[in-house]
């Protein structure tokens, strides 16, 4: 199923040399996919101590199990950093993601604290424990990729099975996580 | 008619459009790997027993994740058996698009790379699409190679920054994946995901 959703003039500030190639037509598909590589939302985030999200992901973003990323808290993120991947569904780790995210504000509830941040020690951990996997797996191999970022790291995928991810995902880890009562708003 | 890229959303589009249009450009920067889908659409007395039969939708969801993370064992494994199978399906899948498609090695339709290091696509009537006499593959990819779209085409140029601005009108187009998860599952069998547990196990994975 095919659906035009919008038109958009394009402009080019170059002058290129003689074509290599040119083919006429009269109807251009741009399917040449979408923005993968930034992860941080067109609208602004700011965390603690005014620390914008697309500063803080704008190279590596770090996050933890793909939902939660330090100096943010209670920010929840779904189909966040590392939960891609090469076989398998992305609505799975979706999935899981959700089961994490309403553990982790029931923990919060019945704590009656109102601050959730994940511990930047433990983000670092697991995103290290991640990239040294990383290095043997088919994505890091030489080719182009989306799931690439511009250095060439692989910031889209997640290492392992989708069963991995359940497993890490199904129960909450309060030791992980500093809970907070705050009474600013 | 000219479609940029050859990724999930491009191959869509390909096999929906290449009957209808008398010439179909494909500009590419790398084959990819292809996956041929084994169903390509649900019967409807398959899709009764889906809504009335209980457990069923339940019992092909976990066939097809079981399925789904056997593949990527074998695909991304660095065990023996992983490396068998790896080179088995890379062989089959390249042979399958020498046979297919007339020229395949030399219009750069064989993928070179590792299986996986990109999104593997998966196929309804691409390999037909590409062997028909509408479609033509341009290669666009390395040697800093871009493409220029100008008023009246699609050029394949080197660049050369700074000089004068062109202006024309790109279609913004969004394929919608019509398949479902459960079109992969009949092929293997539920034992698949004991058979991994095992393998892995073994360290053969």
């Amino acid at each position: 199923m095919l659906c035009v959703v919008g038109w958009f003039e394009f402009n080019l500030n170059f002058n290129f040399a003689q074509p290599e190639r040119h083919e006429e037509v009269d109807a251009v598909v741009y399917a040449t996919g979408f923005t993968m590589n930034n992860l941080v939302p067109p609208f602004p985030i700011e965390g603690r101590g005014g620390v914008r999200l697309a500063d803080a992901w704008s190279i590596q973003p770090q996050a933890y199990l793909g939902v939660v990323t330090p100096n943010f808290p209670n920010a929840f993120f779904l189909y966040g950093p590392r939960t891609n991947t090469i076989i398998g569904s992305i609505s799975f780790f979706t999935e899981c993601g959700v089961n994490y995210i309403v553990q982790a504000m029931r923990h919060v509830l019945r704590r009656n604290a109102n601050v959730l941040e994940v511990r930047e020690a433990v983000v670092r951990e697991y995103n290290k424990d991640l990239d040294k996997r990383m290095a043997t797996r088919p994505e890091a191999s030489d080719c182009s990729a989306w799931y690439k970022n511009a250095s060439g790291d692989v910031v889209q995928n997640f290492p392992g099975l989708m069963t991995e991810y359940w497993w890490l995902t199904r129960t909450f880890k309060p030791s992980d996580f500093i809970v907070a009562m705050s009474t600013s708003q | 008619m000219a479609v940029i890229g050859n990724g999930a959303s491009a191959v869509q589009i390909v096999e929906g459009l290449y009957k209808t249009v008398n010439k179909l450009f494909i500009f590419q920067r790398s084959a990819k790997w292809l996956m041929q889908r084994p169903i390509t659409s649900l019967p409807r007395w398959f899709v009764w027993c889906c809504l009335h039969l209980p457990f069923l939708l339940r019992l092909l969801r976990w066939v097809a994740f079981w399925w789904q993370e056997a593949l990527h064992l074998l695909l991304a494994g660095t065990g023996p058996l992983a490396r068998w199978y790896r080179a088995r399906f890379t062989r089959k899948r390249a042979d399958q698009i020498r046979r297919k498609v007339p020229h395949a090695e030399s219009r750069g339709l064989v993928p070179q790379h590792r299986v996986g290091c990109n999104r593997i696509i998966i196929y309804k009537s691409y390999l037909d699409a590409l062997a028909s006499d509408q479609v033509e593959t341009v290669n666009c990819g390395g040697d800093g190679r871009r493409l220029q779209l100008t008023k009246r085409g699609v050029s394949v140029v080197k660049p050369n920054p700074a000089g004068d601005l062109e202006t024309g009108k790109v279609a913004c187009v969004d394929a919608t994946r019509v398949g479902l998860l459960v079109e992969f599952i009949l092929t293997l069998s539920s034992c698949v995901g004991r058979c991994c547990v095992l393998l892995v196990g073994l360290n053969l994975i």
